[in-house]
């Protein structure tokens, strides 16, 4: 999710994860005619990477050194997605249609890619819950969330009902997003 | 007054920013860039207007300090800032102007050094910049020259690299911003400036397009003096009016059609995009946007876009946008829809009026992965690759997986034939060599008879976690890149030829 948003302490990682991002559009346009790109965007995943991070002195993070994957700026438990989960996933997806552009591993980035395009606060809003809150049990986090989380789906779902972008405010999409933006706030601010 | 550095104040928007800049006696500047005989006529300019004699001896102005300098060098840039801390004590503003573009489908690409040179120039170099002065970030205001075809995510053909290296800015620069919340860092979003830019376009030697011949396949590039292409000279004072004001927002935007475009960007995606492509629409003459959508239309949609704008700052409820949304959406909808086809603004209208218009909702063919699909999978010693062999394996595909370390991919191997592969081979390489991704490539073919790929997953990286202000070295910064992206750049290069040519259309 580096290649979306840009992350504190993962400067150099997201910077190169977005070229990554946009050199692969372009190569999709390019070869359009020849096969599909397919990106995905697991999310943090229960993949060890932890153990294989560079740092700023130029250590490798794991076990053995001093560093440790640092996500205190999250205040809970991370929850990161078994490879095995997140495999199956991938493969269930992509593998349904070849008109699969963009595949989300977590349920919130699913939908964090469709409000991203009205409200940049909400999606990075669920990019954190993505790294905190099991996608498949919502109400074994944080009893604060499980309201927004029943709004955000709802906003999801007008989203889908639109059809197309230009119309989504005559669904009345705009004032909730405006309204859950506000609840989100006060949520953070607690 | 400002002490300012203007990076890349040698021609186009940075030489005009010093010459602004330098109408002020009381600014400092140091002028930064790798043609120091091009610095001393943009001082010289600054100076005395446009009449630069040539045949007496000039002052040279106290104000403006020039420094050669080029950035892609990583102790050049620790001069610069080391020479502009000397001279002006304290620096208040850093305006980095560099940047190079390119005009050639990535598999034409012919000269492996085209690519580094747009990225280093593009990327590394601002990124080694700002590593040298990030001591400085906290009380300098920074402003680095991007582009709005990025922020609006159009991907533009041809564009492959100089995509890559401004979006990898953008990450960055959000990155850091997060990191600390005393940093000014802006990105300028230009659009469509007269300058020697797209006169500089590389092409697939690496030649820049100027000094390729006429009949060539880049002539459909005609540079012409548009009206709505804005002068350097307004961008420059566009550029010095918000980037001198309080200006708090993470973007600037140089130009009426990607400002209004930035208005549209929240509650339409499809209105934003055409009105930043507006300006390029009426830039090319021929191979670009032109080609589908005729200026006097682009401009005829912008005046209901901005009718429709004024209108929203009288009255700015859910009601008036969305009438705007859907007018301009039809309009861009029909332009869309009828591509070619239309030559003059009345015609454009007629069509408005006698076409109905829908959202379009694509169909979705099934296709599931079957038994004996050929799929490789590179980097799947562990993690998700591992699991996503394992996963493929028990779709009964023919598998060839991966990654530098064979004792790891034979344990992978042996997972993937219990569940159920059909073929599961090892092949060991490291991607970030030529010869290992050739071998590679020709090698799986031959265990999928020579037939071809139907899925082909790249599952390559390295993670870095570090404040900016903490990283030690840029050494540091290879390993990433390598990684990440160099070797995504090298496999991509051998891998499309390869899937262009097959019949069955592959996924990579």
């Amino acid at each position: 999710m580096a290649g979306l948003n840009g992350i504190p302490s993962w400067s150099i990682f997201s910077g190169i994860k977005h070229a990554v991002r946009g050199f692969m559009n372009v190569i999709r346009e390019e070869n359009k005619d020849y096969f599909d790109v397919v990106m995905v965007f697991p999310s943090i995943l229960d993949s060890g990477m932890e153990t294989r991070l560079i740092t700023g002195d130029g250590n490798m993070s794991g076990p053995t050194g001093s560093y440790r994957f640092d996500v205190s700026y999250i205040k809970a438990d991370p929850y990161f997605m078994p490879v095995d989960e997140a495999a199956e996933l991938y493969v269930k997806r992509v593998e349904c249609s070849h008109l699969v552009r963009n595949v989300y591993l977590n349920f919130y980035n699913t939908l964090g890619s469709n409000i991203r395009e009205y409200s940049e606060k909400l999606a990075d809003f669920l990019y954190y819950m993505s790294i905190f809150v099991p996608s498949d049990d919502v109400l074994q986090g944080p009893k604060r969330f499980y309201d927004l989380f029943r709004d955000f789906c709802e906003i999801d779902k007008a989203l889908r009902l639109c059809g197309s972008i230009d119309q989504c405010n005559g669904f009345g999409v705009f004032p909730k997003i405006t309204l859950l933006e506000k609840k989100v706030d006060e949520v953070v601010n607690k | 007054m400002p002490n300012i550095i203007i990076v890349g104040a040698s021609s186009g928007i940075g030489s005009q920013i010093a010459i602004e800049y330098a109408k002020d006696p009381t600014n400092k500047i140091v002028l930064a860039a790798r043609r120091h005989k091009l610095l001393n006529i943009i001082k010289l300019k600054a100076m005395l207007g446009e009449c630069i004699p040539t045949d007496k001896e000039l002052k040279v102005p106290q104000n403006i300090h020039t420094k050669e300098t080029d950035i892609t060098k990583d102790d050049q840039c620790k001069e610069l800032i080391e020479f502009s801390l000397k001279k002006l004590y304290h620096i208040d503003q850093l305006i980095i102007t560099v940047g190079i573009g390119m005009n050639v489908c990535y598999h034409k690409i012919c000269s492996l050094s085209t690519l580094s040179t747009i990225m280093n120039t593009n990327y590394y170099s601002i990124v080694q910049l700002l590593f040298h002065a990030r001591d400085l970030l906290k009380c300098t205001k920074v402003a680095i020259f991007s582009d709005a075809i990025i922020f609006q995510e159009c991907y533009l053909n041809k564009n492959s690299i100089y995509i890559a290296s401004k979006m990898a800015l953008e990450g960055f620069v959000s990155s850091i911003r997060k990191e600390c919340s005393k940093y000014r860092i802006h990105l300028v979003y230009p659009s469509a400036v007269c300058t020697n830019f797209y006169k500089k376009l590389l092409t697939k030697n690496g030649t820049p397009i100027e000094n390729v011949s006429e009949d060539s396949e880049y002539s459909d590039i005609t540079y012409s003096q548009s009206t709505h292409l804005m002068s350097v000279e307004n961008a420059a004072c566009a550029f010095i009016e918000q980037f001198n004001n309080k200006c708090t927002s993470e973007r600037i935007f140089l130009d009426d059609y990607n400002r209004l475009a930035h208005h549209y960007f929240p509650f339409s995606k499809t209105i934003a995009n055409f009105l930043s492509y507006i300006p390029f629409a009426c830039h090319f003459h021929h191979g670009g946007f032109a080609h589908y959508y005729p200026p006097q239309i682009c401009e005829h949609i912008y005046q209901t876009a901005h009718e429709y704008k004024c209108k929203m700052e009288n009255d700015a409820s859910d009601a008036v946008k969305h009438k705007a949304q859907v007018k301009i959406g039809q309009m861009i909808e029909c332009l869309q829809n009828n591509k070619n086809k239309i030559c003059t603004v009345s015609q454009f209208n007629r069509l408005m009026n006698t076409q109905s218009i829908g959202a379009i909702i694509r169909k979705k063919e099934c296709k599931m992965c079957l038994p004996g699909d050929n799929v490789l999978i590179v980097g799947a010693s562990y993690g998700l690759g591992k699991a996503l062999a394992i996963e493929y394996g028990k779709k009964k595909a023919n598998i060839v997986v991966s990654a530098r370390q064979v004792e790891l991919l034979e344990l992978t191997a042996s997972d993937m034939r219990e569940k159920g592969a059909q073929q599961a081979t090892v092949i060991p390489a490291d991607i970030t060599k030529i010869d290992d991704i050739k071998f590679l490539l020709s090698q799986s073919l031959k265990e999928f008879d020579c037939k071809y790929f139907n899925t082909v997953i790249f599952n390559l990286g390295q993670g870095m976690q570090a404040c900016f202000s903490e990283i030690e070295s840029l050494d540091l910064f290879e390993p990433v890149t390598n990684i990440n992206f160099n070797s995504l750049l090298l496999f991509v290069k051998y891998l499309i030829p390869l899937l262009r040519k097959q019949e069955i259309r592959a996924k990579l």
